[in-house]
């Protein structure tokens, strides 16, 4: 009977590290990018305490999956370039390994959801609308977006708001 | 003191002698705790834990997100910790309480990670994440409440997902709607369950509560549609989400609703109350105010019989009362236009008199009955 009172206690405590350490993982391994962003609706940029967004991607002709310039649940989306923004075409999910960086567009189909503070979110929602904003994000081996820093102007978000 | 007047007053109606009133005060001065201190204590440690809270509040943006995970990770790890040592030492109620505090923590920790690293992932998820890495922690508890909470982290899980299935995976919306009512009946069956019964009577308990209530509460309230009809042409899915009730339904009052009147009832009700679940969307075309009423009034009977059957006298006295508060509904919807005129009124209120006078009257006889023939 102890043993079970143990692992009861334990299983949470292993089981958030490996969500933490898979969330770690994900910032670090696989091609980072750097993306504009445009306000999901530009009336209504902060939900509570989320921005709700939609990355502009740079989209290229040549996709061989759904449409052209929006992620399609199914298809897959191939990143080309060196780092900042990518080249961006949607192509079949078979396909997308071969290139530079991958995601599934059901990861980045908008609306996504950027977590801020809630006593920024009104400085932050003026600022949205003055400053050129992106955000950065690391394209996992799986698929997966693990999103980074959100940035205004290419600076942190917090420095623009803290100073001139 | 209030019990030294309630004993007087016993002893001066004669229904205890005096040396019984002492050796009950004896017995309440020895069960008598420090409550003074208690009351101290707490307030003491309400006032650090709210001082803690402020001073991490106001400086939450501040704090690093990593050390913010990090300490919560920490705290859940503490509470579990906490548990395992209260499992051998007791008191009871402080592991219930831990097994609690580290429950929320475990929730708030999963939101908080997909904050830090902006995971962007769905409510379903987190609260199926939560189940799994709390589900074990649960069952160490044993009290009323940590079941009521269980059942309910269960019910948020199951619905978020039914709620998923229908928005984001194609689950077709009359079946995710008629899948529903599932978890209260797997609530009864698990109330139900001898091997539950025994090992954690209070979760059981609980259990069968919450399916019952919810069984009952969904079926009256879709008499409803007798009124409204669903106006709904492809019913496949309710259809289907009806036979997978009531077969379940059925499979349930075969193994765990017979040998006992009480049981055979309570097993006819299950079935009524699925059955009433689905039948009047599904084939109600609306308009049949007076079958609606009928038909909840009867569902009502039923509950008030299975009640008096299993000697459950409250329940019976809440159902009855329901079945008098319908009655009276059922006369302003069918004189409604007679309440401006005095006939209206009079008639009304020698109605609603006539339903409390039988009320009082019967409840009062079934609690006499139900007295005698309790062992």
């Amino acid at each position: 009977m102890k043993r079970i009172v143990v692992i009861a206690a334990v299983v949470p405590v292993v089981g958030l590290s490996l969500l933490v350490a898979k969330a770690e993982l994900a910032t670090r391994t696989g091609p980072s990018w750097t993306v504009p962003i445009q306000g999901y609706d530009p009336r209504d940029l902060l939900h509570g305490h989320y921005l709700r967004y939609a990355f502009d991607f740079d989209w290229q002709d040549s996709g061989t999956c759904g449409a052209k310039d929006l992620p399609e649940p199914g298809c897959c989306l191939c990143l080309s370039g060196t780092g900042g923004a990518p080249q961006v075409r949607q192509v079949t999910c078979d396909d997308a390994p071969s290139c530079d960086g991958w995601l599934r567009s059901d990861e980045v189909a908008p609306p996504l959801r950027y977590y801020v503070p809630e006593t920024s979110a009104l400085d932050l929602e003026d600022a949205l609308r003055d400053h050129d904003a992106a955000v950065a994000f690391t394209s996992g081996r799986t698929g997966g977006a693990a999103i980074g820093a959100l940035t205004l102007d290419g600076r942190p978000w917090q420095e623009v708001l803290d100073g001139p | 003191m209030a019990l030294d007047s309630k004993t007087r007053r016993w002893t001066d109606a004669g229904l205890i002698t005096q040396d019984q009133a002492d050796a009950i005060a004896d017995f309440e001065a020895g069960r008598n705790r420090p409550t003074f201190l208690y009351a101290v204590a707490g307030l003491g440690g309400l006032a650090i834990a709210i001082g803690l809270v402020s001073i991490v509040a106001s400086n939450w943006d501040a704090i690093p997100g990593r050390l913010k995970v990090a300490v919560a990770v920490a705290l859940v790890g503490a509470a579990g910790a906490g548990v395992v040592r209260l499992e051998r030492t007791g008191p009871a109620w402080l592991k219930e309480t831990l097994v609690l505090v580290a429950h929320g923590l475990i929730l708030a920790t999963i939101a908080l990670v997909g904050q830090v690293y902006q995971l962007g992932g769905q409510a379903h998820t987190a609260l199926a994440l939560w189940l799994v890495l709390s589900g074990l922690l649960l069952t160490r508890a044993r009290g009323g409440v940590a079941a009521w909470v269980a059942i309910l982290s269960v019910e948020v899980t199951w619905f978020a997902w039914l709620v998923y299935g229908v928005d984001d995976a194609g689950l077709e919306e009359l079946l995710g709607v008629g899948a529903a009512p599932w978890i209260a009946l797997a609530c009864v069956a698990a109330g139900r369950w001898p091997w539950l019964q025994q090992a954690r009577p209070a979760l059981a308990r609980a259990c069968d509560a919450a399916g019952w209530a919810q069984l009952v509460f969904v079926a009256s309230a879709c008499t409803g549609f007798f009124y409204d009809g669903l106006n709904e042409t492809e019913l496949g899915g309710l259809w289907m989400a009806a036979g997978v009730s009531l077969a379940a339904a059925a499979i349930l009052v075969a193994t765990r609703f017979q040998g006992t009147p009480a049981l055979r009832t309570g097993g006819a009700l299950l079935i009524a109350t699925v059955a009433l679940t689905y039948l009047p969307p599904l084939l109600s075309g609306g308009d049949l105010d007076l079958v609606g009423a009928l038909v909840f009034l009867a569902l009502w009977v039923g509950v008030a019989f299975a009640a008096y059957r299993a000697g459950r006298l409250w329940l019976l006295n809440g159902a009855t009362a329901v079945i008098g508060i319908r009655l009276l509904v059922v006369y302003f919807e069918v004189f409604g236009s007679l309440l401006s005129t005095g006939v209206g009124l009079v008639s009304g209120g020698l109605l609603t008199v006539g339903l409390a006078w039988l009320w009082a009257r019967k409840r009062q006889d079934f609690g006499a009955e139900l007295a005698q023939e309790a062992p």
